[in-house]
């Protein structure tokens, strides 16, 4: 795939990137007798992937006269630079090869209408980076002489040719505990509160391996800005505690089913995308300090008639860092960017049953979902307003076969999905149109 | 069985044990041999040091020129106490020290009020940086490396409307006593806000003096280089830097593009 990386009319530079990736994993699960008081499983979980991915970078003639050039001869004009080509590849090759291996246990104890459970999970990852940076390419300095007449002062060739190998492990040992207690008067109904660890792994950020080595050839030039490498190459686990309480209710012999739940989850090292200053295109994998989210949930499904049922659910996310400074900012108790504030689901079914040998029943369904707000970056100053997307469905039921006539955004909603920086413009990815279609399944 | 089990569990205790006392007894050493200028009587010359220091029992001995009367000799001073900090790397001195030959004699010279760093870097492209200021027979001198490293600085620069800080730069000072010049090599130097930070910038051919103290740095007019290409448009004017080897400090000025730059500096890492 070749990518206009910058987004532009202008041909400032493309990214073309492939990949190969072989991976296998393997689950082991014993399980105890489920019929006695106590029940326990356990289990062994491993995993290697291996990826392989060529992602140069073309600079092409605009990327070079406006990033390289006008950059350089700005800083020393009577000794202005001309490349040799007006395009050249920025080179980076990375092999990936990642394993991993888990073992966990889970024991449960039901006393009367308690349910006790508790944990373990012990997991360690290898991280494993491969890369070669390369660029063969030129330039010649030239002199502007007192008469305004240009002389050659010299040439020089760009020949770089790097490569190294970085390799990180990370072990955890992550521990739940939860207790259910089973509401005595309602069949089928409980609440319950957990407390659990939870651990996204490490690893290595290859996309900003072009701009280390744009940089280093313009730093060949004397000018640019040195990346740490070692801050840009790597990030470290993120490592989250989560409280949650919360309860399950079957009302009405289960036509009305109701769940609530209150989090809190403390996050040490949260994982963010961030894009570094300067003329980059490239994104970094991060860590902020601290970050605490909290919130709660709540769906209720009723079915109001045989065929007539409704559903809605509701969710509130408060997500926000405890300590986070970015080397420019203090971004302490900034929002959390692409954690919506609001998620709120409804829906309205009904069934029409048919009978008939080629139709059995017909079901209608009307949706609405809304989404919202949305930062878009850790200092609050990009955000996506709460927007809501109206879809409905009319699906055909018969024997051997479902015909599924939907729509999506029936409203034709304008919003965004994504946000990013290139050469420091942003972008933000619009979200899809209305959309109409049909899916025909057929069942052997 | 189980009799085996725990004589095999005693037989590894007793190995451990023999372990952790031979790493205990192991001893921590490194050597470090660089040339170095020598200055006394505001007169540098060429040398070598020798440095031995010994990590686990916290010390060191030197060997360095010492000027004796109108000539230098190899003197050794061994044993002197060894401190590290993270930000002045390791720090010695001595109120009072006996300088031996290579066979150990006395050499009759009086070492005294001896205070001395070395520092090493992770960075390959930032060398280690060696100082030791002492007086000889009541006479100040000093030795420190042709190179000095300063990686902490502060550049303040006054453009008429404003001041700008820069405190990202490191001023790297290469000395050549023998021609009486010296270069100054500025790297990650941003003047103004609204101008490129510059990778690398040298201002080559200075003047170089001696003092009793350290080394001046002076220009009247020079035309730094970038990446060895002259840079017409940054020509320095009015340098002025005066380097205090024993504190690895520097202090000083000069003009560039019509604006004054203030610049100080230190080989000691920031705490920041």
């Amino acid at each position: 795939m070749t990518l206009d990386q910058d987004f532009l009319p202008t041909d400032y530079f493309t990214l073309t990137q492939a990949n190969r990736e072989y991976s296998f994993t393997e689950d082991l699960i014993a399980r105890g007798n489920k019929t006695g008081k106590y029940n326990w499983l356990a289990g062994l979980f491993a995993f290697y992937r291996h990826a392989r991915m060529n992602a140069p970078v073309t600079f092409l003639n605009t990327g070079i006269a406006e990033l390289i050039e006008e950059k350089r001869n700005q800083a020393n004009p009577n000794y202005p630079i001309a490349w040799d080509t007006r395009s050249f590849q920025l080179g980076s090759q990375f092999t990936m090869p990642n394993w991993g291996i888990a073992f966990y246990h889970q024991s449960q104890l039901n006393i009367g209408n308690w349910c006790l459970t508790a944990g373990i999970r012990g997991d360690y990852e290898h991280s494993g980076l491969r890369f070669r940076s390369f660029s063969n390419t030129g330039y010649n300095i030239n002199h502007v002489l007192s008469d305004g007449s240009i002389e050659l002062f010299r040439h020089d060739d760009v020949n770089i040719d790097d490569s190294g190998k970085l390799d990180k492990s990370f072990f955890q040992i992550l521990p739940k505990v939860s207790a259910t207690y089973n509401l005595p008067s309602l069949n089928k109904s409980s609440i319950y509160a957990s407390v659990s660890k939870g651990y996204k792994a490490g690893g290595y950020n290859t996309q900003m391996f072009s701009d280390v080595l744009q940089q280093r050839i313009m730093g060949m030039m004397g000018i640019g800005m040195n990346y740490d490498v070692d801050k840009i190459v790597g990030y470290k686990p993120e490592k989250a505690w989560t409280v949650e309480a919360g309860s399950h209710l079957e009302l009405k012999n289960g036509d009305l089913i109701a769940d609530f739940s209150l989090f809190y989850i403390n996050c040490t090292d949260q994982q963010l995308t961030t894009f570094p200053d300067g003329t980059t295109t490239g994104r970094v994998m991060t860590n902020a300090g601290k970050s605490r989210s909290l919130g709660c949930e709540l769906s209720v499904k009723a079915q109001i008639t045989k065929r007539f049922g409704m559903s809605a659910s509701y969710g509130f996310t408060d997500a926000r860092f405890v300590e986070y400074n970015n080397g420019k900012q203090d971004l302490a108790d900034k929002v959390l960017p692409y954690a919506p504030r609001n998620t709120i689901y409804g829906e309205a079914f009904y069934v029409i049953p048919v009978g008939t040998s080629l139709v059995r029943n017909i079901s209608l369904n009307v949706n609405a979902k809304a989404l919202g707000k949305i930062y878009w970056n850790e200092a609050n100053t990009h955000e996506q307003n709460l927007y809501a997307l109206l879809g409905a469905q009319v699906q055909i039921d018969g024997r051997h076969y479902s015909l599924n006539i939907w729509g999506k955004n029936l409203t034709d909603t304008g919003y965004g999905t994504f946000y990013f920086v290139s050469i420091n413009h942003g972008f933000v990815q619009q979200g899809r149109p209305r959309q109409i279609g049909a899916t025909l399944r057929y069942f052997f | 069985m189980t009799t085996k089990i725990l004589s095999l569990l005693a037989v590894a205790a007793i190995a451990m044990g023999f372990a952790s006392c031979s790493e205990k007894n192991e001893e921590q050493t490194m050597s470090i041999n660089d040339e170095v200028l020598v200055t006394s009587s505001q007169t540098t010359t060429a040398g070598k040091i020798y440095l031995k220091m010994n990590i686990t029992a916290s010390t060191i001995d030197i060997t360095m020129p010492v000027a004796n009367g109108n000539s230098t000799v190899d003197a050794t001073i061994k044993g002197l106490p060894l401190t590290f900090s993270n930000t002045k790397g390791y720090t010695f001195s001595a109120t009072n020290a006996d300088a031996v030959d290579g066979s150990g004699k006395s050499l009759g010279v009086k070492i005294n009020s001896l205070n001395g760093f070395l520092q090493m870097f992770n960075n390959p492209e930032i060398e280690q940086n060696i100082a030791i200021t002492y007086n000889v027979d009541g006479k100040p001198a000093f030795v420190t490396r042709k190179k000095i490293s300063h990686v902490t600085s502060s550049t303040v620069t006054d453009f008429g409307r404003g001041t700008f800080e820069c405190k990202d730069a490191t001023y790297i000072m290469t000395l050549n006593p023998e021609k009486g010049t010296a270069s100054i090599e500025i790297n990650n130097i941003q003047f103004v806000q609204q101008m490129p930070t510059l990778s690398e910038i040298t201002i080559p051919g200075a003047t170089l003096e001696s003092t009793s103290t350290g080394y001046r740095i002076t220009a009247d007019e020079i035309v730094p280089t970038s990446a060895d290409v002259p840079m017409d448009n940054r020509t320095i004017t009015n340098l002025d830097i005066t380097v205090n080897a024993g504190a690895g400090t520097f202090s000083g000025s000069f003009n560039c593009m019509g604006m004054s730059c203030t610049v100080t500096g230190s080989t000691s890492l920031s705490n920041e």
